[in-house]
């Protein structure tokens, strides 16, 4: 049934003639919301109103529910220009896996925005459906989908930046390096800007190191890589976890056959059947066995997956990484990390059940002529119409 | 097991009349209240033509027919069902399918009202720019030219 928002409009615009109009404009609405985002941005093009429409925080929020029940995989391929002076990041998305798997199953790629930028930004993995950019001072958040972002105020100092969201709001968390801590502070992305958004410094109550940017953000925590001072000039590594509502930190030690040099070069944090889980991928140009610690009533429990070699084309390893465990099920997900553009190789996304032992190919059609670079993918991404009113275009 | 199914007459706004069993009048919301508020063994629908509410007798005896063979509604029938959505949507065009959401809409028939709203937004999706989407819908812009150039401008990207 319709909602009350289209009663709404159907008041706002009754007044206006709809003769010439096949369809009325609460039922548009209805189409609307199943539309990529990309349609969305020519969509608002057409008349005013729809502008109007697309861009209200009331369509914004419709969209997004509708849309998180299509997760999808994210692309982002980072190239530059001849001279080097320009870093471009493309972004390309497709659906997950579909329900129905057969040999000639095959997903449409999403073309997003492209993100030209002077500065050689660096970026955490999306978080639902934003990104966080930052370089040396600069730090800004982007929508790829709409081909919007907004420049965070008052960066001061060099900083690690991490995106997190829970219940619904986004906050960043800033990491710079003291002389004796990492100095943290965080900002509450409220929309639209009210101008009293400001970055509040907060104890973390570890003496910690971090570099990395990519966080993991998972149920309303963010979970990143780091190493606690433990006196004597030791360091511990571990995983600190900041609780995105409570705005409270907690360290977990990483298990200790997790040797150093692996743990801050070749792991990735991710969702194992919804609980925070390190995965240990050393390719090395050989199958290994991919290895997964996960988190169970806070003990570390060791998972070791021998991945099927055929076909041999499936884990060519430079063409394709593991990125995740797909929502709840006992899939492991393994996207390209390369796109040839040649008309006649084709790409896939591979599923494999670790249960069953079965594996399904699902074909990424279409050419993927622009889109070379550095590929890198990550799973449970979401399109949402966020920052289009107050967004500046990439 | 009642052998004999209770038949329900709708008429269309141009008096065409479609004898259809009870339960595929259940599909439609609003028809099912008619049916309990008012026992007549004849409805008229004022609002919808005879061509578009064949289409939606067609579509509810269709999935009427899946959910009570389906019983446990294996994956197989719901296969069928996708298909048989996919042939009916395909064969129509698109003013058959404005009208078809508009009785949807009427009717209270969500799944109809979807397929039919998906149907149009993957026509606007195959859209390449704004002028297409505004031939498709029938929209008059109410931008000015220089208004218009930085709405463009802004969603530049979207246009390739």
């Amino acid at each position: 049934m319709l909602k009350t928002r289209t009663t709404e409009v159907r008041e706002m615009f009754c007044k206006l003639s709809m003769e010439d109009v096949p369809l009325p404009r609460e039922l548009t609405i209805e189409i609307l919301e199943k539309l990529p985002a990309k349609s969305l941005a020519r969509f608002m093009v057409t008349e005013k109103f729809w502008h109007n429409t697309i861009t209200s925080k009331r369509f914004e929020e419709d969209y997004i529910s509708l849309s998180e029940q299509r997760p999808k995989i994210l692309f982002v391929a980072t190239s530059k220009n001849e001279s080097a002076s320009m870093t471009h990041r493309k972004f390309r998305s497709i659906l997950e896996k579909p329900v129905v798997c057969n040999p000639f199953t095959a997903v449409k790629q999403t073309l997003h925005a492209t993100f030209n930028s002077e500065l050689p930004y660096v970026f955490t993995p999306p978080v639902r459906d934003l990104l966080c950019f930052f370089h040396n001072k600069k730090s800004l958040v982007c929508n790829p989908c709409m081909g919007r972002f907004i420049p965070l105020p008052d960066v001061r100092r060099e900083s690690y930046f991490h995106l997190g969201l829970a219940n619904g709001e986004f906050k960043v968390l800033s990491l710079v390096k003291g002389v004796y801590n990492t100095v943290a502070s965080v900002i509450t992305l409220t929309q639209p800007q009210d101008g009293n958004n400001k970055w509040r410094a907060i104890d973390s109550g570890f003496n910690h190191k971090s570099f990395t940017h990519r966080g993991f953000c998972f149920r309303g925590v963010i979970n990143y890589a780091a190493t606690i001072d433990i006196g004597e000039h030791m360091d511990r590594p571990g995983i600190m976890c900041f609780d995105v509502e409570r705005e409270t930190f907690k360290f977990i030690d990483v298990p200790r056959e997790i040797a150093f040099y692996t743990f801050f070069g070749f792991v990735r944090l991710v969702n194992f059947h919804d609980t925070l889980a390190v995965a240990v991928a050393e390719f090395n140009g050989k199958y290994d066995p991919l290895t997964i610690w996960h988190l169970e009533d806070d003990k570390w429990c060791k998972h070791i997956f021998q991945l099927p070699k055929t076909p041999t084309v499936v884990f060519e390893p430079d063409l394709l990484k593991f990125i995740g465990t797909s929502g709840a099920t006992s899939e492991l997900v393994f996207a390209p990390t390369k796109f040839l553009g040649l008309d006649d190789i084709e790409h896939y996304v591979v599923y494999y059940d670790y249960v069953r032992g079965t594996l399904d190919k699902v074909r990424i059609e279409g050419d993927f002529h622009g889109f070379q670079g550095d590929i890198e993918p990550f799973l449970g991404y979401i399109e949402s119409t966020a920052l289009a009113r107050e967004g500046v275009p990439c | 097991m009642e052998n004999e199914k209770k038949m329900i007459t709708l008429k269309s706004s141009d008096d065409v009349t479609f004898e259809v069993e009870e339960a595929v009048v259940l599909e439609s919301q609003f028809l099912s209240h008619l049916v309990q508020d008012c026992p007549a063994p004849e409805h008229k629908i004022k609002e919808v033509t005879g061509k578009i509410l064949s289409k939606v007798v067609e579509y509810c005896e269709k999935h009427v027919v899946v959910v009570v063979d389906g019983g446990d509604s294996s994956s197989s029938s719901g296969d069928d069902l996708k298909k048989w959505d996919d042939k009916f949507i395909k064969e129509m065009d698109l003013s058959t399918v404005y009208d078809l959401i508009a009785a949807a809409n009427y009717l209270n028939i969500q799944a109809l009202l979807d397929l039919m709203c998906q149907r149009v937004a993957d026509v606007i999706t195959a859209c390449k720019d704004h002028k297409e989407i505004r031939e498709t819908l029938g929209i008059v812009s109410d931008y000015t030219a220089e208004e218009e150039a930085e709405v463009l401008k802004e969603n530049e990207w979207a246009f390739d």
